[in-house]
């Protein structure tokens, strides 16, 4: 032990000014955390220009290099692969040698590190419980990393020959996982995905390496190996870690599942119902060979309101009816053939849908998806395969296993418009820095301080992708409306990195609710900011879990997608001759079939309309049809509806507003709140009367409302929902809201000030791929705002010659609020014709001509 | 008395390069042992692996009685081992480097350490780095000698120690011969100085041994002798192999005997193989010259494919 002091003290004094440095480092890094210098503050936006900002991002970087050079110098001045140093010919052990450099790593490197972030954390008042634990994620971290380049080090016996030792191994490894790769690609193995997004198996993985290099380094020292032997034993380790993360994914650190507990969940059985849908031929492998694709929707009934589930394909294979061929279902990883689905993907970026699920009391997902039956568009399996492809009139069916990912949406808590207000939450704190309330919305800078611990990074995001990481979102209540205000985009958290919590854990988040922004209801006025709240929402982990999953047998060439071409598109779209001929194929239902029957039908009745892409007449004989049907099977027709979109959901709208009869009236009124799209079969049937209680009730939904409904508000005459309009209105400003509005004429006045703020708060912001906000100019012209032409003009003049042939928006802008006198129908609507016309004009010989409600030149 | 370093068979390559080859030597205890040998010998390579920095690639070496191999802290702190290519700590200032090395060393004499600094006038607070190369090299040999090892190892030991100093050192070390037993195993081209230490003489070529004894026994054997012919004639053929470097200058020839035993013996081999031979002349031989004209020989029958022309005793 005395002669471990003895090279502990050599060892620093030898290296007494990185060590100096290093400590300065942890100590500026510890005051810049705890706010001794001051706020280093940044936006969402990054810290680019700003000094000092830049300064305390880099901290984290300097600190991780000094770590590793004072590891690297304290081992490679006495490397044990050097049998001619200087302590070679003295009376040192190699275990005090050891415990010295030991001594000094663990003490003076690893546990510097750990006694800064338990001092941070207890400073930051976070609960000892976290504390420790982040202290022993710390410790198990860095010691890892600090023994695995201590390990390293020692395999060299100097720096110059550890540098090539490096570049020797990093090859290596490039050579070896670009092997993999190759193999992946051209060979006929399937190589799983390593997945090394979760703490436990890239530990394992590293204590796995760093023992290896251990035993290699010990044994090379015995054996006196020279470099090529050494580096050799380096690569055969690599590869064989590599191969253990790849060919053999054995994980001793098993994560286990949140403790927010578990939902009751029906998925939990085990099975799950699928029904395929879309199933398409086409070129659909990465080499552009043939290949089929299909989607699965899972039959998600039952499943809570408050909770998200991302899929994931694992497997399965496809089977011939009734024989003994059968198509294997590569998962996503191999590249040649994707299973891949996500359910409910990117919905952490709908903050309005985190509310639903939180406050609201609605479910999560639109209400398409959680109907209870299948969903033809709900892209939850994605499947292709070129080995042996099912024939057309082949009747297959498949069978497989997805993955799970469960998540639960949670209030946080709330945060008073008050600068200073603050909320904890286990290891966050959210505070309310600055509150600006110039202007007619307010401005916040919201602070987060978060522990986010690297160990449970993995339970809220392994296998979900980068964008379920962003766990949390911010809402403005304001409460006597019962309606939330909502940032743009501001559900950004700080990510968990590499250990290391203290190097970055605040973010300042800047969110502005502006009255008269898009994303605002109307302007906020001081009594609205005087009760309004802030509404932290957070996403937690709850389990995940693999489900089986299987259909009935179905036939491919019955499915509208399978013409020999590639993924359909717009100009690709199924021929109306073709669609109905399928028409007349399909067996409509008699008034006593079955619901599973009826479903068939109607899902086939979509497919076809959705790939035909074009709106069906009224006096179609598909009409007539699902007219005829629609009162016998009206539950599965609104579930049918409420999954179909477009032109789907049009000729559904109108089957059911022409097939309904009176007896029809309630339950057509009871579903209103969950699809307000009814309300055009409502206004069609005459039964405003008896839908009113519900009208009243779908103001308070919160939410955008479609066109229709909108429509549909506006002719009921109920002047209780225009102050919903106009905020609708507002939110949204359209053309045809515009048109709806302007026939009530109450809201004349109303509406001139609503235009006249729109205007005024139009972004004034030239974006580079869109000239104008169509919506905000057409609705300005169309209104009569003076200034418009002369404002369209000035922004034209900074376009070039390609942008001016591109500018769909302003085209459309131009074409719908000004009398474009001489030009041909076709003309109209080619943005270079309109624009460079416009361009041409003098906007100050444009007047407003209230009768045609336009623009017309002098 | 059994050897303190015992050499069998020892071979060392360096890929293609035969360092040393098929090495038997003994070190006495309690005496000087020279190693000698022209540059690229082998000496270093053989002392490397007598402190087991190099690994045999066959042959066994005991040191102290133990396996050069297993040499471990408790041999260490019995050997004091000097090379002119040692590693030192350079960023060590000399007082810091002679404390950590006191640590080492349960046996360190503080004494001696004083007496060594005083005689070697070594500056305690510069740094090892920024000192000449003899000052380093005293350095190393405080580090090493302090301990009052009983066996010291040096390689090239003397290289830029001025001559007061190599004076001292060696006097200092002939003391501690004899007072205490050290045994001293020394690799020099200072054959003048070596001379002065050296109990015995081992002279290593090209990884051979050529000899190895005593320095008295080795310089009565060798003679310089010159012999003066009646009329100038070639060189004799069929001289003895032991008549080192012979050369003919008109009537005087001239070579080394390397198995010089007295005056009548010599006389009656120059009887026989010099015919003409009017008078001669033999002088006892300095240790330089000694090994001069054995690397001469070494040089010629490495040249010709002979073997050496000195015994190994």
């Amino acid at each position: 032990m005395r002669l471990a002091w003895n090279q502990l003290r050599k060892d620093v004094h030898l290296t007494r000014v990185p060590l100096g440095l290093w400590l300065g480092f942890l100590l500026l890094d510890l005051g810049t955390n705890l706010g001794w210098f001051g706020e280093f503050t940044c936006d969402r936006h990054g810290y680019t220009g700003r000094v000092g900002a830049m300064g305390a991002a880099s901290l984290p970087v300097w600190l991780f290099l000094f770590e590793m050079i004072l590891c690297l110098v304290v081992v490679l001045t006495d490397s044990p692969s050097r049998s001619d140093g200087f302590l070679a010919t003295r009376p040192v052990p190699a275990r005090d040698r050891f415990l010295g450099k030991l001594l000094y790593i663990g003490i003076l490197v690893v546990g510097m590190r750990v006694v800064q972030e338990v001092v941070y954390l207890g400073a930051s008042g976070i609960d000892g419980g976290l504390v420790l634990r982040a202290a022993m994620e710390t410790l198990v971290v860095h010691a890892l990393l600090c023994a695995g380049n201590a390990v390293f080090a020692s395999l060299w016996r100097d720096p110059k020959q550890f540098a090539a030792g490096l570049l020797a191994s990093g090859l290596s490894l490039a050579g070896i996982w670009l092997a993999v790769a190759t193999v992946a690609l051209l060979g006929p193995w399937h190589i799983p995905e390593p997945e090394l997004d979760e703490p436990g198996r890239l530990l394992a993985a590293a204590t796995m390496l760093v023992a290896g290099l251990a035993l290699l380094c010990r044994h090379a020292v015995r054996e006196r190996w020279g470099f090529g032997r050494r580096a050799a034993g380096v690569v055969v380790l690599e590869g064989a870690v590599s191969a253990i993360l790849l060919v053999w994914p054995w994980y001793p650190f098993a994560v286990a599942p949140g403790a927010g507990g578990v939902e009751p969940m029906p998925l939990r059985a085990g099975t799950a119902a699928v029904s395929p849908t879309g199933i398409r031929f086409g070129a659909m492998t990465h080499r552009g060979t043939p290949g089929v694709s299909l989607n699965l929707a899972p039959d998600l009934s039952g499943l809570p309101s408050t909770c998200e589930v991302a899929w994931r394909g694992t497997g399965g294979r496809l089977l011939a009816s009734g024989g003994t061929r059968g198509w294997v279902v590569r998962p996503f990883a191999a590249p040649r053939g994707p299973i891949q689905g996500w359910r409910g993907g990117f919905v952490s970026q709908r903050e309005m849908q985190a509310w639903n699920a939180c406050l609201g009391g609605n479910m999560l997902f639109r209400a398409d998806h959680v109907s209870g039956t299948a969903v033809p568009d709900a892209a939850a399996g994605w499947l292709a395969f070129e080995d042996g492809l099912p024939a057309a009139g082949d009747v297959v069916s498949f069978s497989g296993s997805m993955e799970a990912i469960l998540f639960r949406w949670e209030l946080v808590g709330e945060l008073a418009l008050a600068p200073g207000s603050d909320l904890v939450d286990g290891a966050s704190r959210w505070t309310l820095v600055a509150a600006d309330r110039s202007g007619e919305g307010v401005n916040l800078a919201v602070r987060l301080e978060q522990l986010t611990l690297w160990s449970s990074r993995g339970q809220q995001t392994s296998g979900t992708g980068p964008p379920i990481g962003y766990s949390h979102a911010l809402l403005l209540r304001l409460p006597e409306r019962a309606v939330a205000v909502l940032p743009e985009g501001n559900s950004l958290v700080p990510r968990a990195t590499l250990a290391g919590h203290t190097s970055r854990p605040r973010v300042l988040l800047r969110c502005g609710f502006q009255g008269s922004a898009p994303s605002g209801f109307r302007p906020l006025s001081e009594e609205d900011l005087e009760t309004a709240k802030l509404v932290v929402l957070r996403k937690r982990f709850t389990d995940r879990f693999t489900v089986a999953c299987g259909t009935g047998p179905f036939r491919v060439p019955g499915l509208p997608g399978d013409e020999p071409a590639t993924v359909a598109s717009a100009g690709e779209r199924l021929p109306r001759g073709q669609l109905d001929a399928r028409f007349a194929e399909l067996p409509v239902p008699e008034p006593g079939a079955s619901r599973d029957e009826v479903g068939r039908y109607l899902l086939a009745v979509i497919r076809l309309l959705d790939a035909h892409e074009r709106p069906l007449p009224r006096d179609h004989t598909l009409c007539f049809r699902l007219a005829e049907t629609a009162g016998a099977h009206l539950p599965v027709f609104l579930e049918a509806t409420r999954v179909a979109r477009g032109f789907s959901r049009q000729t559904l709208l109108a089957a059911l507003a022409d097939g309904l009869r009176e007896e029809h009236r309630d339950g057509i009124v009871e579903a209103l709140p969950s699809l307000p799209d009814l309300l055009v079969v409502v206004l069609e049937r005459g039964w405003l009367e008896a839908a009113r209680p519900a009208l009243e009730k779908l103001l308070l939904v919160p939410g955008p409302l479609a066109l229709e409904c909108f429509r549909a508000l506006a002719w009921s005459g109920n002047a209780v929902v225009y102050p919903r309009l106009l905020e609708e209105f507002e939110r949204a400003p359209s053309v045809d809201r515009y048109d709806v509005l302007f026939r009530i004429p109450d809201l004349r006045e109303a509406l001139d000030a609503c235009v006249q703020r729109i205007w005024a708060n139009r972004p004034r912001q030239m974006e580079r791929y869109q000239l104008l906000n169509r919506d905000v100019y057409a609705v300005a012209l169309r209104h009569g705002c003076a200034d418009a032409p002369a404002d369209i003009a000035r922004r034209l003049h900074e376009l070039d010659e390609r942008e001016m042939r591109t500018d769909w928006a302003a085209t459309d802008a131009i074409r719908q609020g000004v009398r474009i006198p001489g030009m041909q129908p076709r003309e109209l609507h080619d943005p270079g014709c309109v624009l460079s016309w416009f361009r041409e004009q003098d906007p100050d010989t444009f007047r407003y001509d209230p009768v045609r409600r336009r623009f017309t030149q002098r | 008395m059994d050897p303190i370093i015992e050499i069998r068979g020892l071979r060392k390559t360096f890929r293609r390069t035969v360092a040393v080859e098929g090495l038997d030597l003994d070190v006495p205890e309690g005496a000087i042992t020279a190693f000698l040998g022209p540059n690229g010998a082998g000496k270093t390579t053989t002392i490397k692996c007598v402190l087991n920095i190099l690994a045999p690639d066959s042959g066994t070496i005991r040191v102290l009685g133990c396996d050069s191999r297993c040499l471990g802290p408790a041999q260490f702190c019995r050997i004091g081992y000097v090379s002119e290519n040692q590693e030192l700590p350079l960023w060590m200032t000399v007082d810091g480097f002679l404390a950590y090395c006191r640590a080492m060393y349960p046996s360190w004499d503080a004494g001696f350490e004083a007496k060594l600094r005083l005689q070697f006038d070594l500056p305690g607070c510069t740094k090892l780095g920024a000192l000449s190369r003899g000052m380093r090299m005293k350095a190393a040999l405080l580090s090493s000698l302090a301990y009052r090892p009983g066996l010291v190892v040096l390689d090239e030991p003397f290289t830029g120690l001025d001559p007061l100093v190599r004076d001292e050192f060696i006097r200092g070390l002939l003391e501690l011969t004899e007072d205490e037993g050290w045994s001293v195993f020394i690799s020099s081209h200072d054959i003048d100085e070596v001379e002065r230490l050296a109990d015995r003489v081992a002279i290593l070529d090209r990884g051979r041994l050529r000899l190895a004894e005593t320095t008295e026994a080795l310089q009565a054997r060798f003679r310089r002798v010159e012999v003066v012919l009646d009329e100038s004639a070639p060189l004799p053929p069929g001289l003895p192999s032991t008549w080192l470097n012979p050369e003919m200058a008109v009537r005087t020839l001239r070579f080394v005997d390397s198995a010089y035993r007295d005056p009548d013996a010599l006389t009656a081999a120059l009887a026989a193989h010099v015919p003409g031979a009017r008078q001669h002349h033999a002088a006892p031989m300095p240790l330089r010259e000694i090994f001069v004209a054995l690397a001469r020989s070494y040089k010629l029958d490495g040249l010709h494919g002979n073997g050496g022309c000195g015994g190994t005793h």
